[in-house]
This record gives C-alpha cells, structure tokens and sequence, in this order.
C-alpha cells in the first residue's frame, strides 16, 4: 500500500497537491499529539484487506507491544514516502514489513520510521472489520504470502455455506 | 470513525481556552487588544511556499475535511499569534515590514483572526 503519489487535497477555495513525503509530515505532526490521522490510501500491496481507495486511520503506537501482526504506516528509508504495510517480524529494533499481496517482503525498516498502527479502514463508508481479526498469525501468514489465498479460499468457502444455506 | 466526527472541536487545549475561542476577551467582537494563539487543534506545515492547516476536527486529523491554506501575509500573521502578542502589536509589526498604513493593517489583521477564531484554529487567550 504504496502512498506515495501525490495527491489533491480540497483547500479553501481550491485543491492542494501533497506529495507521499508530505502526508508523513502531516501524519507524524497529528500522531505526535497523540491523535489519530486519516486519509485515503491508494495501492493494492495490502488487498484484501486494504483496497485502492480505502480510507485508514493511523494511531499512535501502543507504548508496548511488538508490534508482529500489526498493519503500519512507515516512511520509507529514502523519505520518498508513506507505506502502509504488515510487520512480519522484528528482531532488536527494526521491524521486517510485507504488503499482503506482495511477491517481497519490504526489508527490515528501523522502528523509527514506524509512524502509527493502522486502527481502522473503512471502505465506502463503512468499517472494515477484517483488516485486524487474525491478530500476530497473520504475521506469519503474510511472511510466507499465504494470507491473501487464504482469504481467498476463506471467502470462497464462505460463500458456498450461504449458498447451500 | 465517521460516526465521531461532528461540528465540535474536541481534544488539544483545555475548556477554558475553548471558552475563550466561543467569545473574545471583550466579550464581543474581536478587538486589536486582544491577544491569540493557535489552537492545540490544528497542525500546519509550509509546504512549497503555502502554509496548510490541518485542523484536528473532533479529535482527528481528516484529510478528507477541507484544509485550510494562508498567503504571504496570512502566514506572516499566523506565525505571530504567539500569545503574546496583542492583534495591535502584530498589526504595527506587520505595517512596518510591508510599509503599509497601521490602521489599514490592523483592520486586515482582527478580520482575518476573528475567522480564524470562528473557525476554531485560533483561540483568545487574553487581553493586553
């Protein structure tokens, strides 16, 4: 969930470009006094359970906790931009980010960059559930890229049930 | 989230200040006495020459809200609302820098904060 383009924004009067980079500056701002921030993703990185188009809330970071599992928002090393991405794994201080729908996992990225934990995703209007039910499994899930076929054949299987029903 | 997003600003400063935003120091209009600050309950960055204000609208940053931009001379105001300052002082400052008349400025001044107060990005803290 790449969020890097530059996007318009209304402003009094007119519209705004703001760049990937510059939303982080906006995100990091709000996130410092401890509110949350949202905006409009744009990317297919994290499908299923962020779509192009989707709005997230990003919240603080919790004061403990490891983080494996959660969907975050980081700025990316180079400062290009904001990515919305899954920690798989962490060792030390640096956390290993993977979009669900990725063939890679991003690398480790320092905790540092690590901006928020993705609290909500509404689609349409309307709160999306899911993106949070599989908890620190879907680190592991998503490490091996197994999570969006098997939200896949959950969603298939799902479906039949409600047929038969 | 859509559902705890409403016309209140909420979060950021305490009651008292928000009080004050409601109604200025004179108890009614906005005068060149009195004194403002911006509100804990907006967040701007100048970004390629425009300030863009961020307001924290029901205790979030929405950039589905509309955002709020200042000119030159909007920003040269909004960086002075220290609380400190009187409206006057920031006036005077500001007729000095752009070589323009005291009382013209002063009037542009109290009309651009008294919006920005009503739209909550300032608040009256006092009277100088």
């Amino acid at each position: 969930m790449v969020v890097a383009e530059t996007s318009q924004y209304a402003v009094d009067g007119g519209e705004v470009r703001l760049t990937g980079a510059d939303l982080a500056e906006f995100l990091a701002a709000v996130l410092g006094r401890r509110k949350p921030f949202r905006f409009v993703a744009h990317g297919a990185s994290m499908y299923p359970f962020i779509r192009d188009g989707d709005a997230v809330t990003v919240g603080p970071l919790p004061a403990a906790g490891s983080l494996v599992g959660d969907v975050v928002a980081f700025r990316q090393p180079d400062g290009a931009g904001l990515v919305i991405h899954r920690v798989v794994a962490r060792h030390g201080d640096r956390c290993l980010l993977r979009g669900d729908n990725t063939v890679a996992a991003d690398g480790f990225v320092a905790e540092s960059d690590i901006l928020g934990v993705v609290v909500a995703v509404e689609r349409r209007g309307r709160a999306v559930r899911s993106h949070r039910r599989l908890g620190p499994a879907a680190a592991g899930l998503s490490r091996r890229g197994w999570l969006r076929p098997l939200v896949a054949v959950t969603r298939r299987a799902a479906g039949c049930v409600r047929r038969r029903a | 989230m859509g559902g705890d997003k409403g016309g209140a600003v909420s979060g950021g400063s305490g009651d008292d200040t928000r009080d004050a935003a409601l109604s200025p120091s004179s108890g009614g209009e906005l005068g060149p006495d009195d004194v403002c600050r911006r509100s804990e309950d907006v967040v701007s960055r100048e970004i390629s020459g425009e300030l863009i204000i961020v307001p924290l609208v029901a205790g979030i940053g929405d950039m589905d809200e509309e955002l709020f931009t200042l000119n030159e001379t909007g920003r040269a105001v909004w960086r002075r609302l220290d609380g400190e300052r009187t409206l006057g002082e920031v006036a005077a400052e500001l007729a000095a820098v752009y070589e323009a008349g005291e009382d013209e400025v002063r009037a542009d001044v109290v009309g651009l904060v008294g919006e920005l107060v009503q739209r909550r990005m300032v608040v009256v803290v006092g009277r100088g």
